[in-house]
């Protein structure tokens, strides 16, 4: 009994607190970069070739999340139901054509349970906030196709301009932050303490099903993407549409950095 | 509420009773064994008053002795005259005893004693006086005057010389308890203890191993209760009552058991017995990690005033009566406070007043009245991010949400009856509450308020939970004792009941940060609950040295819940049914009209076998094993009709040792515990609730080891506690509790070596040390270890005492609690939400000092 309860005082005293309540709780550096392949030019969905002299998107926040992707958006409520297990809360412009990692202002928090769903929120500021004239997407460079080329630029917001009409008896049932927040992207990663997170975009995958040719052209002889739902032109809602696309477009995972 | 807690004056009464048999009297009644009065170790003798008599005159007193033997009162039974009654006191106060000890542990006591002034033999040799402690009350000899032929003699004084004769009567009081379950039962006598600094009466707590208190919720908020592994939230998991009283309020909606325990005045508080486990089958719901038992009591009889005035605007005046030459359960109080409290966002006062009245009717019948009242209002800072804090967004000492805080009020009263007829002795205790709470307390942030469809778009409105609880409690407990011989040993029975019915109005919103009005509406319930139980505890004892206490209890559960806010939701939203934003809907499906509200009702029963075998004591060693199973019951929100009432059921086993040995006149109990618990469904916190959720199974096993050493000097109590406290399913750890509790209380008193204008002052120094090791935290993350000193110093001269308090002493920096969840404070109007688990704390009190200056008069020291 006494050896016992000697073992027992010097477990406690010498290991201060025995055992653990499991995972861990971490801080993490985190930076996002375009694809390595973005700045060349590459063909999209429709035949344009395409060459991006621009392209920022406006990054409010990243999110990983435990929860299993579905394809059904089963709620209204801008924050998924599952466990979230990391998050980059400051916001970044994203040079998407340089492959240079550009850090976030501020470090991430993360466990270590492993992520499944990712989310990227698009936005300028308060996320259920609909009067929000931030481009959040901002695009420009050349497109050629049967020989003729001929430049163009687009820039895109998500605000007023993106609220839809609802029913009289659900009237919550599209909030903005839906517009906003890029969900779900598939991921199947698990925060390691010491890694980085890394956002990759790709934003040729915006354009696989841009037709050029619906754009109008303007009087400086640009090809301009229309960021008024109501009078763009397929085009235009086809780039709004591959910005917020869950696949191609954003990939998430960490790769080994300094420790912190 | 339960048996766990048997009435203090029952047990007062039965203690008497048993002590009558003890001591040879013709009473065929005891309730307990092992009980020795004290024993006179060193004597004053008496100086007569006036000029010696030509005969003996004994003045018959009744004493009260301390722990530490000393005499803490006297109180003349029959007058011979106020000379020699006082010339009595004077001597009798100066005695010293070997404490009177039950089941071999030091108690304080009450014994009927004589003082004797002894005339001269036969007009020769000078007259001389001397000191009968514990001799029978003898047929009271007439007063006489003095000697005519002795007037011109001084008066010597004589050597010792106690009586021979047994005492008739002993009645042991303060430390009254029913028979103890074992190691883990501890009784603790306040006595010099209340010296250290204590906030309030749930501080007390800390007397008893594995105890570690912290809050969150803002001063007037109840304690959150760590206790030997256990997380008891605010009493949810520990049984807790006031002189029989219960103080859990079943149906709270912060907490099912929420026990506040801020109406106690701490100064009015005599013992109080904390049982780490469910082993007595008088304890009843709540009792999952154990029982709190507090007695009152005012020993220092007379009109006490005191006012204290410290810092961050502290100020607090309390008044304290007991009758002179009245029971210490006579008395009244009443105390008011108020702070601005250190940092932000903490201010608070209060109010309390508690008053008892005892009588008697002949020899055995002792009746009890007693009531209190108390009402509090305060803020709170609440639990503050620590990144906020890290980043300087919030000083460390800062709030989140200033709107947190509350308000609450208790009113009770309760009539208790302890009689004996023959054998048997009866008790009857009657008792009603009123208790209001409201308490505002915001967790999360932003976090919750999510986008239904049927709401108007909206963006997060604050999760500023208002909860508010009305509860008025009707009951009663009673039991009947007997005992007989059997083996050539006493053997005892009792049998006793508890009835508690509870209304409850029960009423939780959510307010909007924005406006501070509420728009949405969680809970509001309506509830009518009873327990009612019965037990029997019976005391075996094959031999001298081998007790067998064993028993159970069973109680029904009863509930009836209204829940007026059944239906938040619509099913098909249509122009026929709009939904709205209203909380509690009612609803058109089909052509089908639909309520809001839902009744349901249920009713359990639970059997909960205890037993405890006790070996001893050999050597001074006692030893114990201990077994029981205690319960939780459900929160009224969890009722679902018909659907038996799901328990949590508690599981715990124990082995242990007391040393207890008197030293003249010092005396020495030592314990050393070690226990294994199990629940079924322990409590988990939950921050998206405010309050904590039924989880899954969890057992604690570990080590407790304490010691009371008490002198005329000094009076130490001290306990390290070591536990690991896992999940049954992942054997993690239970976040929150800590593994390792030091506890060391100390006060220290004597007479100072100087006496201006002929009074000697007494003084005292007390310190309270506490250490909290690194708290397992979810997510493989642990708490900052604790380490905390408060100390005390004053001087008492006559009437008059000024003491010095500061609490943290070395202004140690600390987090008092700490907790890992997700919570969303934006920096900026719209920023990103914080989603991911972060370190939230609540910070505890820098150092703090406080000035007190008390008078006493009309009795002096009791």
């Amino acid at each position: 009994m006494l050896r016992a309860l000697l073992l027992c005082c010097s477990a406690f005293a010498l290991g201060g607190c025995v055992g653990s309540t499991g995972g861990d709780l971490f801080e993490f550096d985190a930076f996002a970069r375009g694809h390595a392949g973005a700045s060349a030019p590459f063909v999209n969905g429709k035949g344009y070739t395409v060459a991006l002299t621009r392209a920022h998107v406006r990054v409010g926040a990243v999110y990983l999340n435990r929860a299993v992707p579905t394809s059904v958006s089963s709620n209204t409520s801008c924050t998924l139901a599952g466990i979230y297990v990391a998050e980059v809360t400051s916001p970044l412009e994203v040079d998407a054509l340089s492959p240079e990692p550009q850090p976030f202002a501020a470090s991430g928090e993360a466990t270590s349970d492993t992520a499944r769903t990712g989310e990227v929120w698009l936005t300028g500021g308060d996320v259920n906030e609909p009067d929000d004239p931030t481009v959040i997407l901002d695009v420009a460079g050349s497109v050629q196709r049967g020989g003729t080329s001929l430049p163009f630029e687009g820039r895109l917001s998500i605000g007023e301009n993106r609220v839809a009409p609802t029913p009289p008896a659900e009237p919550g049932q599209r909030p903005i932050c839906k517009e906003r927040i890029v969900s779900p992207i598939v991921v199947d990663v698990a925060p390691v303490r010491g890694e980085k997170l890394a956002l990759t975009i790709d934003p040729r995958s915006m354009f696989a099903n841009v037709d050029f040719s619906e754009l109008t052209l303007g009087d400086d002889g640009i090809l301009h993407f229309d960021d008024d739902p109501n009078t763009a032109t397929p085009a235009s809602t086809n780039l709004y549409i591959g910005l917020r696309a869950t696949s191609s477009v954003y990939a998430i995972g960490f790769e080994p950095g300094a420790p912190r | 509420m339960s048996f766990a807690s048997v009435p203090l004056r029952a047990r007062r009464f039965c203690r008497a009773l048993s002590v009558v048999i003890a001591c040879g009297t013709t009473s065929s009644l005891a309730s307990a064994a092992d009980v020795v009065p004290p024993t006179l170790v060193q004597d004053a003798a008496p100086l007569w008053p006036g000029s010696p008599a030509d005969h003996d005159v004994v003045v018959p007193v009744l004493l009260t002795v301390r722990v530490d033997g000393s005499v803490a009162r006297v109180e003349v039974v029959e007058s011979r005259g106020a000379d020699y009654d006082r010339a009595a006191s004077v001597a009798a106060a100066e005695w010293r005893f070997r404490a009177a000890t039950r089941d071999g542990v030091p108690v304080a006591a009450r014994i009927r004693a004589e003082v004797r002034f002894t005339a001269p033999p036969a007009a020769t040799a000078p007259s001389q006086s001397s000191a009968a402690p514990a001799a029978p009350v003898p047929p009271a000899p007439p007063p006489a005057a003095p000697a005519p032929q002795a007037a011109a003699t001084p008066p010597p004084v004589a050597p010792a010389s106690p009586a021979p004769a047994a005492p008739v009567e002993v009645v042991v009081e303060g430390t009254l308890q029913p028979p103890s379950r074992g190691a883990s039962d501890y009784t603790t006598p306040i006595a010099e203890l209340k010296r250290v600094p204590r906030k309030n009466a749930s501080d007390l707590l800390k007397l008893a191993p594995g105890v570690y208190l912290t809050n969150e919720g803002g001063e007037g908020h109840a304690e959150r209760i760590y206790l030997r592994g256990f997380d008891a939230r605010e009493g949810q998991d520990v049984e807790a009552s006031v002189d029989g009283i219960p103080i859990n309020e079943s149906g709270n909606l912060h907490g099912n058991g929420f026990a506040d325990l801020h109406f106690i005045i701490p100064e009015l508080v005599h013992s109080l017995r904390v049982l780490e486990g469910p082993f007595d089958p008088r304890q009843g719901n709540y009792a999952v990690a154990g029982s709190a038992d507090y007695e009152t009591g005012l020993t220092e009889r007379g009109l006490s005033a005191k006012l204290t005035g410290g810092s961050y605007g502290t100020e607090r005046a309390l008044v304290l009566y007991g009758p002179p030459g009245q029971s210490m359960h006579t008395y009244a109080g009443a105390e008011l406070y108020k702070t601005d409290g250190f940092g932000q966002n903490r201010d608070a006062r209060h109010a309390a007043a508690m008053g008892q009245y005892e009588a008697r009717s002949g020899k055995h019948t002792v009746f009890h009245l007693n009531g209190a009242a108390y009402t509090d209002d305060y803020h709170s800072a609440g639990l503050v991010r620590a990144d906020d804090v890290a980043s300087g967004r919030i000083g460390f000492y800062g709030t989140e949400d200033p709107r947190q805080g509350g308000d609450g009020s208790r009113l009770q009263a309760a009539a208790d009856v302890q009689t004996r007829a023959g054998d048997f002795g009866f008790y009857q205790q009657f008792f009603a509450i009123r208790r209001g709470m409201r308490l505002r307390e915001n967790f999360t942030g932003f976090l919750l308020d999510t986008q239904e469809a049927i709401q108007a778009p909206h963006a997060q409105r604050g999760d500023l939970f208002d909860s508010h609880v009305d509860e008025t409690t009707l009951g009663a407990r009673g039991f009947a004792r007997t005992e007989g011989r059997a083996l050539g040993q006493k053997q005892e029975l009792e049998v006793g009941y508890f009835a508690r019915g509870d209304h409850v109005d029960a009423l939780r919103e959510r307010v909007a940060a924005a406006t501070g009005v509420p728009y949405k509406k969680d809970t509001d319930l309506h509830s009518d609950l009873a327990d009612i139980g019965i037990y029997a505890d019976a005391a075996l004892r094959p031999s001298r040295t081998l007790t067998l206490r064993a028993g159970a209890r069973a109680d029904l559960f009863s509930y009836d819940v209204l829940d007026a806010c059944a239906v938040q939701d619509v099913s098909l939203p249509s122009s026929s049914s709009p939904p709205g934003d209203a909380s509690c809907l009612d609803q058109e499906r089909g052509g089908a009209h639909r309520e809001p509200d839902q009744r349901s009702s249920t009713a359990s029963t639970k059997l909960m076998p205890r037993a405890a075998l006790l070996l001893g004591p050999f050597s001074n060693f006692m030893f114990s094993l201990a077994w029981g199973q205690g319960v939780r019951s459900i929160d009224p929100s969890y009722v679902t009709q018909d659907v038996k009432t799901p328990f949590a059921s508690v599981e715990s086993e124990e082995g242990g040792v007391v040393f207890a040995r008197s030293f003249d006149a010092l005396s020495l109990v030592a314990r050393s515990v070690f226990f294994r618990t199990h629940v079924d469904r322990d409590l988990v916190f939950s921050e998206t609730q405010g309050r904590s959720v039924l989880g899954g199974g969890t057992t604690r096993t570990g080590w407790t080891g304490a010691v009371r050493l008490t002198n005329a000097l000094i009076d130490e109590n001290a306990n390290v506690t070591l536990v690991r406290s896992a999940f049954d399913d992942t054997h993690l750890l239970v976040p929150y509790v800590p593994d390792i509790v030091v506890r060391s209380d100390t006060a220290l008193g004597a007479d100072l070596p100087f006496s201006p204008f002929g009074h000697t002052p007494h003084g005292s120094l007390a310190v309270g040390a506490s250490y909290v090791g690194r708290r397992a935290l979810p997510y493989g993350e642990r708490s900052d270890t604790i380490f905390t000193l408060d100390g005390s110093a004053a001087v008492r001269y006559r009437a008059f005492e000024l003491t010095l308090a500061v609490t943290n002493l070395l202004d140690t920096r600390y987090r008092l609690a700490e907790y890992d969840f997700v919570s969303n404070f934006p920096a900026t109007p719209g920023a990103a939400p914080t989603l991911v688990p972060a370190r939230h704390f609540a910070a505890g009190a820098p150092r703090m000092l406080f000035l007190s200056l008390s008078a006493t008069f009309g009795a002096g020291d009791s």
